[in-house]
């Protein structure tokens, strides 16, 4: 009897061990787990000018990255590498260890890459909204009252839910974006590319969108790529990528990257408007405090402070 | 219009006939429209009117608006009268006007009536189907009825999503093509003006852009459908299903009775057709 009784706390107690270890040891991997590993990549549309030009990037998992450049820069075209939509023609692109040149790992790639377009009308399939959420899941055979709960918990993520039996005509684009984000959640993704997403939108529809990602990151632990022209968007970024001639030119925080301005500029940007105001008037001696500006909140109230000494 | 176009002539309301099973109404349909052609008197007409009636009763669409649909095809309803009263050419055993080689005879005119009455029969029934089914209902239950055409290698799911592809980009090329109207009058663009010719050609510059535009957005669809996994029908579930009810019963058994009805008094009276 207590032999036996021993012997279970024993194995109980090992067992215990084994997996506290164990778990730390994943603990451990998903710190340091790549998500997405670009390695000196190369890609061209016409076997002239290469789109992406021997091109290499990590990204680590949970990261909230915003890519930058100006228009023809290669950013859409190393989103599209990234979900195997198109494939590199040298080099290697990998996504949680699964390579992006093998044609059997494309659909897993593809099941953990989601990926938002810029106009929402042309990514939606079917006229209503549940219905169009359905279609990712769908496609991936998940079964029916999965594909009911992804909705639930898809239309709850993105605000979505009073949309559920609308036709997606008759949403506003910040609407049909959120809608659009829904369809990819649905999927169950653990990274999520945004091309320009919020691009069409009016400043109302793009803060829902942005808020709405932002959520996903810091609640759900999902990695974000998001692609944009808007230097405001790129502040709420872990680190910041600015692309230039199909290359990473420039990689940090936020912070680091509108230091330089010229060479932000050399790329064919700009600061953020608030930033932009404050370097010129600090120039002029105008004495706004040291610490840099970035929104045009901030802005506002340093000038008021100003304003109020003298 | 736009929001008209996309959901066909559908008529929102809670009813029997909306909440029959889509498959059973398509198939109905096929069965009512053979059943109107197989008429061959005015008492088979008066029963399979009844259940027309019977049915528009359960689908509570005010009668007007069922009776709209009539509008499209009244000139060819009226021409084909015209055209049958004054040219039919079967036997006959009284003539009431004779003109050259036109004659008005009583079998002409039971002739005319009953092709009136076929067309406005089919119209009215088809338009029950339209105005109580959404076009999504329809296009899950072509899918369905077509299933075992895939024995055959018939891409049944294509054609579906196809269809309902086409239903979802209605009100986008159509709010697309007034942009593009608006932007080639504000160049000076005319088209109201002119013969048929003139007005067909001025239709070009919107043609034109509509087609490069919706090539593009084909191009993108592509893409968004590929980064949400779509590979084909295999391996695919499906998050709807239609369900069979106790209404689809009761539409089956009303129409079988109405069915046995017809060919009995087809039997009974002495064919008119
Ligand atoms: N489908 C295509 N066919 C040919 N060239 C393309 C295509 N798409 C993009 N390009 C070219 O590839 C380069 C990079 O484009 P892209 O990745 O779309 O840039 P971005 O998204 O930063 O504006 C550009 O020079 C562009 O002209
Ligand atoms: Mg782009």
């Amino acid at each position: 009897m207590l032999v036996k009784k021993l012997y279970k706390w024993y194995n109980n107690t090992w067992r215990k061990i084994k997996k506290r270890n164990l778990k730390k040891a994943f603990c451990k991997k998903k710190e340091k787990m790549s998500a997405v590993k670009l390695t000196n990549v190369c890609f061209s549309y016409d076997d002239e000018i290469n789109a992406v030009n021997n091109l290499s990037l990590e990204i680590n998992q949970g990261e909230y990255i915003v890519v930058l450049g100006r228009n023809g820069s290669g950013k859409s075209t190393v989103a599209k590498l990234i979900n195997g939509l198109i494939t590199a023609q040298s080099g290697s692109v990998e996504v949680f260890g699964l390579n992006a040149a093998n044609k059997s790992d494309l659909f897993e790639i593809r099941k953990s890459v989601g990926m938002v377009f810029q106009n929402p009308d042309n990514q939606m399939v079917a006229t209503i909204v549940e219905d169009d959420i359905a279609f990712g899941p769908e496609n991936i055979g998940v079964s029916r009252e999965q594909i009911a709960q992804r909705i639930e918990f898809a239309l709850n993520a993105t605000g979505t839910l009073s949309f559920r039996n609308r036709p997606s005509s008759e949403l506003s684009g910040g609407q049909k974006q959120r809608v659009a984000i829904a369809g990819v959640l649905a999927i169950n993704p653990k990274i999520l590319i945004l091309d320009e997403a919020t691009s069409m939108l009016d400043p109302v529809g793009r803060e829902e969108v942005i808020g709405v990602i932002k959520k996903l990151n810091k609640e759900n632990g999902l990695t974000v790529i998001c692609v944009t022209h808007y230097m405001e968007e790129a502040l709420d970024a872990d680190r910041v990528i600015v692309m230039d001639g199909g290359k990473v030119v420039m990689s940090g925080t936020p912070e680091q990257i509108f230091a330089c301005e010229k060479r932000i500029e050399e790329c064919g940007l700009s600061l953020p408007r608030a930033a932009y105001i404050y370097n010129r008037l600090k120039e002029r001696g105008v004495d706004l405090g040291d610490q840099q500006v970035y929104t045009v909140k901030e802005l506002a109230d340093r000038l008021c402070e100003l304003f109020a000494k003298i | 219009m736009a929001k008209s176009l996309s959901f066909g002539q559908y008529y929102q309301a809670k009813s029997f006939v909306h909440s029959m099973d889509p498959r059973v109404k398509l198939l109905l349909l096929i069965a009512y429209l053979v059943t109107v052609f197989v008429v061959s008197n005015f008492f088979g007409f008066a029963l399979i009117g009844a259940f027309l009636v019977l049915a528009i009763i359960f689908s509570r669409v005010p009668v007007f608006t069922v009776l709209k649909s009539m509008k499209g095809i009244l000139f060819l309803i009226i021409f084909t009268v015209i055209l049958n009263v004054f040219f039919y050419s079967g036997e006959y055993d009284r003539v009431f006007i004779e003109w050259g080689s036109v004659r008005v005879t009583d079998s002409s005119l039971i002739f005319a009536a009953f092709m009136a009455l076929r067309l406005s029969m089919l119209v009215l029934g088809s338009s029950i189907l339209t105005l109580t089914t959404t076009p999504v209902e329809l296009t899950d239950g072509i899918e369905s009825l077509l299933y075992p055409l895939k024995l055959i290698k018939f891409p049944v799911h294509e054609l579906a999503l196809i269809m309902s592809i086409a239903l979802r980009f209605i009100p986008t090329l159509s709010d697309e093509t007034q942009r593009i109207i608006n932007a080639q009058k504000a160049r000076g663009g005319d088209f109201e003006s002119g013969g048929l010719i003139a007005r067909a050609k001025a239709m070009i510059p919107i043609l034109i852009p509509l087609l490069v535009s919706s090539f593009r957005r084909a191009e993108e669809l592509g893409d968004a459908m590929d980064a949400r996994c779509y590979s084909g029908s295999k391996g695919r579930t499906r998050y709807k299903r239609l369900k069979l009810g106790y209404r689809d019963g009761v539409g089956f058994v009303v129409f079988a009775i109405v069915l046995a009805g017809v060919i009995y008094l087809n039997g009974a009276f002495v064919a008119l057709v």
